[in-house]
This record gives C-alpha cells, sequence and structure tokens, in this order.
C-alpha cells in the first residue's frame, strides 16, 4: 500500500514515467483478468492502455486523491467498466460503476457543441507551438492546475508570470487556428 | 472579476454556483463572450485528446519494446536449443572411433605362467623360449613359438602374442577355437580379448556380445565394458 501510495503521489506530481512503470506492474494480472470475459487479445491491450490513461487522469486532475481501496482494484474498476463497455454489456445496477463514470462526459460542455473540425484544428495549432507554451497549457487544461501551482512547478517568480505565459500561448495558439480556418 | 478570470473558473470547474450563473447571463447576453467560452473548451478538448494520444502512443511502443524483447529473448532460445541440438547431434553422430577405444582397453595380458611351468614332455625350452619372446615384446617369435604348442596355456597365450602382433582375425580365430572357448581358467580373459578384438576389426554388433558377458561375468573389468558399451551405442 505505500508503494501504491508513492506511486500515486509521484504521478500526481507530474512524473509521466511512473505511470509507464504501474502499466507494466498489473498487465499480466490484468490480462489473466480480462480472460474471463470473452474479449480478445489484441482488445484486452488496447482496453487496458485506455484504463490506464484513465487512471492517470483521474490522478492528476485530483479526481484521485487518495486511495480507499488499493490501486490496483481501482485500476480494474475501470477496466472491467470498459470491457463491459466493448462488450455492450450493461452493468448490473449492483456493481457500482457511478464511481468510476468519469471523464467520459464533460459536465459544462452540454451548452456547446463544439465541433469535431473546430477541435482537431486547434490540436493541430498546439502541436505546433512551443514545449514551454505546450506545457503551461497542458497544465492548465489537461491536469487542471491553479496558477499558484503551475508557477510552483515551473520555478516562475510569480503567479503575473504565469498568466502572461498563458494568454501569451492562447494568443499564439488562436493565431495559428485561425490560419487554419 | 473580469470575463476572462470567470472563464478560467469555468474551464477548470472551479466555479462557484453564484459565479456560474454569472457565466450563464453573460452568454445568453453576450455572444462574443460565448464563443471565447467555447474555444477555451475546444482548447481543453484538443489538448485533452493530443494528450491521451501522445500517451496511449507511448504505451504503445513500450508494449511493442517488451512484444520486441520477449521475441528476441525467444529467437535467442531458439537459437540456443538449435546450437546445442547441433551439438549433440554432432556428437552422437562422430563416427565410433574403434581404434581409440581398442588403444585405451587393450593391455597385453602377462605372463603368469612361465615362473612355474614345468612342461615334463620335453617342450620346457620350447614354452619358456615363448615366454621369452612374449616378455620381450616379440610378439611375432612369440607366436610362432607359442603356435606350435598344445596345452591351453600355450593356445592363449599364442593368441595374446597374435594381438600383440596385430592380428586380430587370427587371434579371434583360436580364441573362439573349441578348446579355449571351454577353458574356465580362461573364460574371462577370452570374452574380454574377443570383444577387444571384434572391436579392434570394427565389428560392433559381435563386441557387444562379448562386452555383455564380461559384463555379466567379470567383476574386475564389469565397468569398463560398460563405458565401452556407451561408446559404441
Amino acid at each position: 500500500m505505500s508503494r501504491e501510495k508513492s506511486l500515486l503521489e509521484q504521478i500526481q506530481s507530474g512524473d509521466q514515467r511512473v505511470i509507464e512503470e504501474v502499466y507494466i506492474l498489473y498487465k499480466k494480472d490484468f490480462v489473466a483478468y480480462a480472460s474471463r470475459f470473452s474479449v480478445n487479445d489484441e482488445d484486452v491491450v488496447d482496453i487496458y492502455q485506455d484504463s490506464i490513461i484513465v487512471l492517470y487522469e483521474n490522478i492528476i486532475s485530483g479526481k484521485l486523491v487518495s486511495l480507499t481501496s488499493s490501486l490496483k482494484t481501482y485500476l480494474f474498476a475501470i477496466g472491467k467498466y470498459k470491457i463491459y463497455n466493448s462488450l455492450k454489456i450493461k452493468a448490473t445496477t449492483k456493481e457500482r460503476f457511478s464511481d468510476y463514470e468519469f471523464l467520459f462526459k464533460e459536465d459544462n460542455e452540454e451548452d456547446f457543441l463544439l465541433k469535431e473540425e473546430n477541435i482537431e484544428k486547434v490540436q493541430k495549432g498546439y502541436q505546433g507551438l512551443g514545449t514551454r507554451c505546450q506545457e503551461v497549457l497542458k497544465m492548465f487544461y489537461y491536469e487542471n492546475l491553479s496558477i499558484e501551482e503551475i508557477k510552483n512547478r515551473l520555478n516562475y517568480t510569480s503567479k503575473d508570470v504565469v498568466k502572461s505565459q498563458k494568454s501569451r500561448c492562447i494568443k499564439q495558439l488562436k493565431e495559428i487556428v485561425l490560419k487554419l480556418r | 472579476m473580469n470575463t476572462s478570470d470567470l472563464i478560467e473558473k469555468y474551464i477548470q470547474k472551479k466555479a462557484t454556483a453564484e459565479e456560474l450563473e454569472i457565466i450563464k447571463q453573460l452568454m445568453d447576453r453576450d455572444s462574443e463572450f460565448k464563443s471565447e467560452v467555447s474555444f477555451h473548451l475546444e482548447i481543453r478538448k484538443a489538448i485533452e485528446k493530443e494528450e491521451r494520444e501522445r500517451l496511449k502512443q507511448r504505451l504503445q511502443s513500450l508494449e511493442q519494446n517488451k512484444q520486441n524483447k520477449r521475441f528476441l529473448s525467444l529467437w535467442w532460445k531458439i537459437a540456443a536449443v538449435f546450437v546445442v541440438g547441433a551439438g549433440l547431434l554432432w556428437l552422437f553422430n562422430q563416427p565410433v572411433n574403434y581404434e581409440k577405444i581398442y588403444v585405451e582397453n587393450f593391455e597385453i595380458y602377462p605372463n603368469i605362467v612361465a615362473p612355474t611351468v614345468r612342461d615334463f614332455n620335453g617342450s620346457e625350452e620350447s614354452i619358456a623360449k615363448a615366454f621369452n619372446y612374449y616378455d620381450s615384446r616379440n610378439y611375432r617369435e612369440a607366436a610362432k613359438a607359442f603356435g606350435a604348442l598344445q596345452t591351453e596355456d600355450a593356445h592363449f597365450y599364442y593368441a595374446m602374442s597374435l594381438m600383440g602382433d596385430h592380428q586380430i582375425e587370427k587371434a579371434i580365430e583360436i580364441m573362439k577355437s573349441f578348446d579355449l572357448q571351454s577353458s574356465e581358467k580362461y573364460k574371462n580373459q577370452i570374452n574380454w580379448y574377443l570383444a577387444l578384438g571384434y572391436l579392434k576389426i570394427r565389428d560392433k554388433d559381435k563386441s557387444i556380445i562379448y562386452l555383455k558377458k564380461v559384463i555379466k561375468n567379470d567383476q574386475t573389468r564389469a565397468s569398463d565394458a560398460q563405458k565401452i558399451m556407451l561408446k559404441l551405442k
């Protein structure tokens, strides 16, 4: 449990290599676990990778702050949900999937009909940004870090520096996207 | 609070109920504000997509590396098995080196007769002479001398002399003669030297027949015979 706690903390601090460690750690057990369901091997690996991504996102976004169960149990619950999804089996109501139904739907997007092609253009724009900009925007939009946290993570002198850096990057991104539109 | 702060809070889902109400009103009234919010949501969605794809790629290449390693190690294992197998095959298919086994095992039977031999038929001189040749390793002369005599001892040492003189076929012929075959005294020696004789002339099957007799009857040579058997098979 203490090892899992340290893994969790390392991922929270933005260390992506640790998620690879977690990936290797539970891969074998997950494949064995998934063999109870009639999923083919290729899909199992795919599902496992997606489950790891969900786990990662929940950790960095702060949805998973502390573990009530083990990291493995949590990961396998995500995996099970995804297996059921892929098999189009409705989970029985007894199964408490509500704990893990995250990220598949964003609650504040409901009022907006985001166009897939616009998102793709922004994605291309993001790819075209320098690493410093990508880093700041990733921390803000993906990892959901506060300006204060970004300041600490990147060793900036003040929150204002972070803010101006961020708005410069967004401006740059906007310009690239406008050219694409 | 300015509008960009509001948008920030909204994007990070950190807005309070009050702030959410303000945002909702602003969006209803101000289409520019609404498209600004929309743009930030697009950024979030786009970065999320990009980062997921990057992580996915990372995991896929991790998986690929693992498989490559496994594949590589599998190939090493196959190669190792092949090499060892080929080695063993080579070892087992090595022609039996009869000459080598013969040389390693053949030792001429010592003269245990002459010091006590007393031939009262006047042939004492000739058997003493024969053993004299035998002891001085002049096996050709010894063979001639022993061949002229008719005792059991003389017959046995005649065969030994022939072997010492590399006349193996003839030695075998003598050893298989009636009186040596029925000899209680030389039975074990005969089996052993016949086995070696057949070995020398590369008659594996016959050699094995006598080796089996040695293993069965001759305690002192059983383990040597066993070793030769293993090499022959």
